[in-house]
């Protein structure tokens, strides 16, 4: 029997394209590990750091793992083309932000249309959100961070968190966004109050 | 009441999803400039949804985060435990890199094994064989009579190890011989796709008006150049082909492979086939048929 040794090279855009759809955030970190060394050598030439470019790296990684679950997302280049397209947009973009002046050729490339309207999610207030979530409970946040965000069917959710059925877990998610709407109208009403 | 709510809901989790049709989703947006309350549902059910996303992103930012710095300590550690191996290793790589460089040095790219056990004769190994006085023609016609067994030993050989192997063929560049050999290869499980790179271009120009090269629909034929010489050869290109991040290899030799399909040679003594697939170019696996069929054997 033939033993093969299967490297991450070997891996095809298909494949791990199909795993982040699944979920299998294993492929971030193989990604990461991949374009590490070509955002870090254009971060660095481009007036950043090495921890700007990991940060940048996450960032892009971040809208590949959400681009790749619309159901019109078709990739018109590789992989890795597509990463380094997003990470020079969002580069663009902090630079810009930062006040810093931005070179007309550096500007020009014939990639960044690979990854027009790229968002930006670095601004996310991370603290008060993730303080929501905890208070509903692991299941709660599981079950809707699932329905809203990876966009899964029912079905799907009731068999991953091990519901009776799709009905019980479409009840189960009714419930959980009723606690996340009411702590928000709360914090609504409470900056209503300060105002 | 609580199913008006529950409908009202889902119409609102539609809509923020986009999961509504245009036509509903006009009249949607008609029900909400009318009615106040409605707008402040959509308004909470967008900061909900907002809330999970940015949960969510940040706890990837959190799990990419663990796995750099996990992966940093694994290397720092490493190189720390390891401080005179280290040295040791980079000091081995550099004697064994000089050595690889002064024995390239001024050779053509002739036979080599890839894998195999017993060395294979070169051209310059047989030429120490015969001697210089002999009669030319005598000496030509031994050639190519050892030149074939050693062929077709090797693909004997071969054929007794794994049959199903792929072999990469590697022919003569100095374009006097049609010497060759066939080299034992690690399997794989498919054609490797050629990519950018394997070879050096010197020049792209799109033989197709209208397409530029990086744009989305790249050009379906192109014209390469490549180092050194100028040998001009076409090269089809699929939609996913974008030729980027050429790394230094150069191409030594075109030859013309059978039903006119472009094989080239590399410096690093690897033999590409370039054949157009439905969209992509592949790098074909060499087949002992091909090279029997090729030389004549």
């Amino acid at each position: 029997m033939s033993t093969q040794i299967i490297s991450d090279r070997d891996l095809s855009d298909d494949l791990i394209i199909n795993q982040l759809k699944k979920g299998d955030q294993k492929m971030l970190i193989l990604l990461q590990k991949r374009n590490l060394s070509t955002i870090r050598a254009y971060v660095t030439r481009n007036q950043g750091d090495q921890s700007d470019a990991e940060d940048l790296l996450q960032e892009s990684l971040i809208i590949v793992w959400e681009k790749v679950r619309n159901t019109d997302f078709q990739l018109t280049a590789k992989l890795d083309t597509y990463i380094f397209a997003i990470s020079k947009n969002l580069w663009l973009k902090t630079l810009r932000k930062m006040g810093r002046m931005v070179s007309h050729s550096f500007e020009e490339d014939h990639y960044s249309h690979l990854a027009d309207n790229t968002p930006d999610y670095s601004d996310d207030n991370a603290t008060i959100v993730s303080d929501f979530m905890n208070k509903i409970g692991e299941t709660c946040k599981q079950l809707l961070t699932l329905f809203y965000y990876e966009k899964m069917d029912m079905e799907k959710i009731a068999a991953q968190l091990n519901f009776a059925n799709a009905q019980t877990a479409k009840a189960k998610k009714y419930q959980c966004k009723k606690k996340l709407e009411e702590l928000v109208k709360a914090q609504y009403s409470a900056q209503d109050l300060l105002q | 009441m609580e199913e008006t709510n529950t409908y009202r809901d889902e119409q609102i989790e539609n809509y923020l999803l986009g999961n509504m049709s245009q036509v509903d989703r006009e009249s949607f947006e008609r029900q909400i400039n009318n009615d106040d309350n409605l707008a402040k549902e959509v308004e909470i059910n967008r900061e909900i949804i907002n809330i999970i996303a940015s949960t969510k992103r940040q706890d990837l930012r959190t799990y990419l985060k663990t796995s750099a710095s996990e992966s940093k300590n694994i290397n720092s550690s490493w190189w720390a435990k390891n401080k005179y191996l280290s040295l040791a290793a980079s000091v081995l790589v550099l004697l064994g890199l000089s050595v690889i460089i002064y024995s390239n040095r001024g050779i053509t790219p002739t036979i080599e094994m890839l894998s195999n056990d017993k060395p294979i004769d070169t051209l310059e190994n047989k030429q120490k064989v015969y001697n210089p006085q002999d009669n030319e023609k005598e000496k030509q016609e031994n050639l190519a009579i050892n030149r074939k067994k050693d062929l077709n030993r090797n693909i004997e050989e071969i054929d007794k190890t794994n049959k199903n192997d792929q072999y990469v063929a590697i022919e003569n560049a100095n374009g006097l011989d049609t010497q060759m050999v066939v080299n034992k290869k690690m399997t794989t499980t498919s054609a490797p796709i050629i990519t950018e790179n394997e070879f050096v271009i010197d020049e792209i120009s799109s033989l197709n008006s209208g397409n530029k090269l990086g744009s989305q629909k790249p050009a379906q034929k192109l014209k390469v150049t490549f180092k050194p010489g100028n040998n001009p050869a076409y090269v089809y290109t699929g939609a996913d082909l974008i030729l980027t991040g050429i790394r230094e290899t150069e191409v030594e030799k075109f030859v013309n492979g059978i039903n006119n399909d472009l094989f080239l040679i590399t410096n690093d003594k690897k033999l590409y086939n370039l054949q157009k697939t439905q969209s992509q170019q592949m790098l074909l696996p060499i087949t002992k048929q091909m090279i029997r069929s090729k030389f004549g054997l």
